[in-house]
């Protein structure tokens, strides 16, 4: 390994990775993993470039045996970009010509070419299925690549990258510090630039957006921002033309954050028109209560299922159950990416560990009266949790 | 189909787009298409989501047969945005719910093959995301999954089909790119133009184009690569760095990138010179100048795709900085939803396929060398048929930035 141009964290912090890599290998007793997702490669070898988005630009494709050997695999033309990133050794950066194509049969004959070179021709190969993976590789490339290697077994592999991602180092810690600070005057700035019955919905997203690069994020993963009745059942939905207008106790709902070095915050804040009324404010309350409720059983060892389940039944329990949105899915974990496990959801089999990074998200929905949600990020300490993200009433008044 | 409140197009293109689709797969032998992508989701049927990104969330799998039926299959929690956004009927959105409501799918493998069976479509070659500028927005465990549910299904690659279609643009789309190549530019201007060397480093110049471009209103911004001086310009795709902008006379700094607007992508690149730029390397930029303004009299419909890159290239060895030509293979792409799609220029297989009038490519011949550095001129273009429309402006210079 070396010390390359651009890093985000020094070089013992991608040793300790690919050495955690090369245990999981050994715990899941397979000869080689083969990683072509962004972010596991930016994860276990720094490697980055703007091309990511191209899905013909094959920016790097990562195979390395349980011996430690490597090899990347990137078209010609971004090989000097990933000897600018990328912490391997340089001998270990692979570039194949893609003949005037952009991508093609040469991509799969490199790859072929890099599994034999590393002898893992005949082996089991550890690849990003399962648990929260996608390949970043063309179906019809990774099903030639299978045809050029029958001897191959590839066993999914994505849960054995996640025991590593979950836990997070003080160093990617101390990133999260940083932009949830960001994060935070950016809602601050948003609220702020309202105007009642002219500010759009897309305007507070520009206002926030513009504000998070200003204060030092490098990126910015879409932002939720909906206001008003029509559009609290909407999850996930982009911002719209629709103007903020002056009509009591209508909610304005902005939701995730923007990104450092990769990591993403997610949070939720919201403001009211005027005032709640009284049904909201129960809500809020209920909402508020779940949280704490959650935060309480944050500490490691706790089953991620449980905190799901525990906070819905508290939630029945006071009698809001119909009106609880987030059944079965209290929140979720952070990361390079906006939803990491474990999950914080009735199917996961995870436990809380120091180190993650969660994202807890109670949400109540009231036909008549709206939505009212909170999210936090939160850091599992060794003998519970740190809120990243305290600052900010959870309900701005409009 | 329904005007849905968020849609970008007006109804008639949407179903333009479908009708052309389920034409290509009448050709093409395919009883059915399943659509995944971000890209392809919102240019068949409008569908929009924040949520793209994560590997959990399922926004949404379009499902078209022959007969032009269709159906959108998200989340539970994603149902309501896929009806606000797309313009399917209402029924035609389904879900699955991990909470194992009563008699909805609890899985999303499950709840496609329902939507597939509901089409008719449970036996029959599927038209699937499979190959050229395609991935599969599906988790490969599921894909398996769909497999088994539907044994008397082939999925067979359509990546061919889907970009004749999306390849040639309408006028309103090609509206919207001229529309994001301005706010583009003016928003990669004003960063390289800010720079104050000694001051300013590469992930500065990023962060002032990402916050021009969402004060012009951009949907959201690719990451930009700045790369400074010629150590780092030649380094194609480089992210920015904390690299200082040093206050040395005549260095480069690279800026190439874009913004999306309505889901459409804008791409540009320039450079910035410190001071000013030397003769040869002013001489380097008018070759790619004329370059550009070669290829643009040279692209036009009916033109082959492979054939037109050789004379392009010819004219640039041709220049006085000929020898310095760095783009030999591929000037140029197609731009749309995606920042680069077909049509590709293909010099290995001389493809016959001729270039179409509505493809709209973005073009940056780039000369350079090693001292002077790297300079190439972009536009982005609509073919016609007769020749190349410019959706870009023409960059008459370079930027140069004063030193303190």
């Amino acid at each position: 390994m070396r010390v390359v141009p651009i890093m985000d964290f020094p070089l013992d912090e991608y040793s300790a990775r690919l050495q955690k890599l090369r245990d999981q290998m050994a715990s899941a007793q397979v000869d080689g993993v083969m990683l072509t997702q962004e972010e596991n490669l930016r994860y276990f070898t720094g490697l980055r470039s703007t091309a990511w988005g191209c899905k013909d630009a094959a920016p790097g494709l990562l195979l390395l045996a349980a011996d430690g050997r490597a090899a990347l695999v990137c078209v010609e033309a971004l090989l000097p970009s990933a000897a600018s990133t990328c912490c391997l050794k340089e001998s270990e950066l692979i570039g194949f010509a893609s003949q005037g194509e952009p991508l093609g049969p040469s991509y799969v004959s490199a790859i072929h070419s890099a599994i034999v070179r590393l002898g893992l021709q005949h082996s089991r190969l550890g690849f990003e299925s399962g648990m929260v993976a996608r390949l970043s590789l063309r179906y019809m490339d990774f099903f030639a690549l299978k045809h050029k290697l029958p001897e191959i077994e590839f066993v999914p592999f994505a849960r054995n990258i996640w025991n590593i991602r979950t836990i997070k180092s003080p160093r990617e810690i101390a990133v999260f510090r940083e932009v949830c600070a960001i994060s935070g005057q950016c809602y601050q700035k948003a609220f702020d630039s309202v105007v009642l019955d002219r500010t759009t919905e897309r305007e507070v997203y520009h206002c926030f957006a513009e504000e998070a690069f200003r204060l030092g994020a490098d990126g910015m993963p879409p932002l939720i921002v909906e206001f008003g009745r029509g559009r609290y059942t909407q999850a996930n939905c982009p911002p719209s033309d629709k103007v903020i207008t002056s009509q009591k106790h209508e909610f304005l709902f902005i939701d995730t954050g923007p990104s450092l070095k990769g990591y993403i915050t997610d949070t939720i804040r919201m403001g009211v028109v005027g005032e709640m009324n009284r049904r909201q404010r129960e809500l809020r309350q209920i909402a508020d209560e779940a949280l704490a409720f959650c935060l309480e059983m944050i500490r490691p060892g706790v089953l991620c299922s449980d905190v799901s389940a525990k906070m819905d039944q508290m939630v029945e329990k006071k009698g809001f159950g119909p009106w609880n949105q987030t059944r079965g899915w209290t929140g979720h974990s952070l990361g390079l990416e906006v939803h990491e496990p474990p999950t914080l959801s009735c199917d996961c089999d995870m436990v809380l560990q120091a180190g993650m990074i969660l994202s807890v998200e109670p949400l109540m929905m009231d036909a008549e009266n709206g939505m009212i949600a909170t999210e936090h990020n939160i850091l599992v300490t060794e003998t519970g949790y740190e809120n990243l993200t305290p600052w900010l009433p959870d309900m701005v008044i409009l | 189909m329904r005007i849905s409140p968020m849609c970008e197009f007006p109804l008639e293109e949407y179903r333009a787009r479908i009708t052309a689709l389920t034409g290509r797969m009448r050709a093409a032998g395919l009883d059915g298409m399943m659509l995944s992508s971000r890209e392809n989701t919102r240019y068949f049927c409008g569908l929009q989501s924040v949520i793209w990104p994560s590997k959990v969330s399922t926004p949404g799998i379009l499902l078209v047969n022959a007969d032009g039926k269709t159906a959108l299959i998200g989340s539970a929690s994603a149902v309501e945005t896929a009806r606000h956004t797309s313009v399917l009927d209402r029924e035609d959105v389904f879900c699955y719910d991990r909470n194992n409501l009563p008699g909805t799918p609890s899985t999303y493998p499950d709840a496609v093959s329902d939507a597939f069976r509901r089409l008719g479509l449970s036996e029959g070659r599927i038209g699937a995301e499979f190959g050229e500028s395609c991935y599969l927005h599906l988790q490969y465990h599921w894909y398996l999954e769909l497999c088994r549910l539907l044994p008397g299904v082939q999925f067979v690659d359509a990546g061919e089909e889907i970009f004749h279609l999306r390849s040639v643009k309408s006028p309103a789309e090609v509206d919207l790119l001229r529309e994001a190549c301005r706010r583009n530019e003016e928003s990669i201007k004003a960063a390289l133009s800010s720079i104050v060397p000694g001051q300013t480093t590469e992930r500065d110049v990023l962060r002032h184009f990402a916050g021009e471009a969402f004060h012009r209103h951009c949907e959201n911004v690719r990451e930009l690569s700045v790369r400074f001086s010629n150590r780092r310009v030649p380094l194609a795709a480089c992210p920015a760095g904390d690299v200082l902008i040093e206050a040395i006379p005549h260095a480069p700094v690279f800026a190439g990138g874009g913004l999306l607007l309505h889901g459409y992508q804008a791409y540009w690149e320039h450079t910035a010179v410190l001071r000013a730029p030397t003769p040869r390397q002013q001489e380097l930029f008018d070759c790619a100048r004329r370059t550009a303004e070669y290829a643009c009299k040279e692209l036009r419909a009916g033109a082959s795709l492979g054939g037109s890159l050789q004379k392009i290239n010819a004219f640039a060895a041709s220049t006085s900085a000929g020898a310095a030509c760095q783009t030999r293979r591929a000037p140029c792409a197609g731009i749309g939803l995606d920042p680069a799609e077909p049509p590709y220029f293909r010099t290995a297989c001389q493809a016959p396929l001729p270039l179409l009038e509505g493809n709209v490519l973005w073009l940056s011949p780039c000369f350079g060398t090693e001292t002077d550095g790297l300079f190439s001129c972009c536009v982005t273009l609509v073919v016609t048929s007769s020749g190349a429309q410019l959706l870009s402006s023409f960059p008459e210079s370079l930027i140069a930035v004063a030193l303190p």
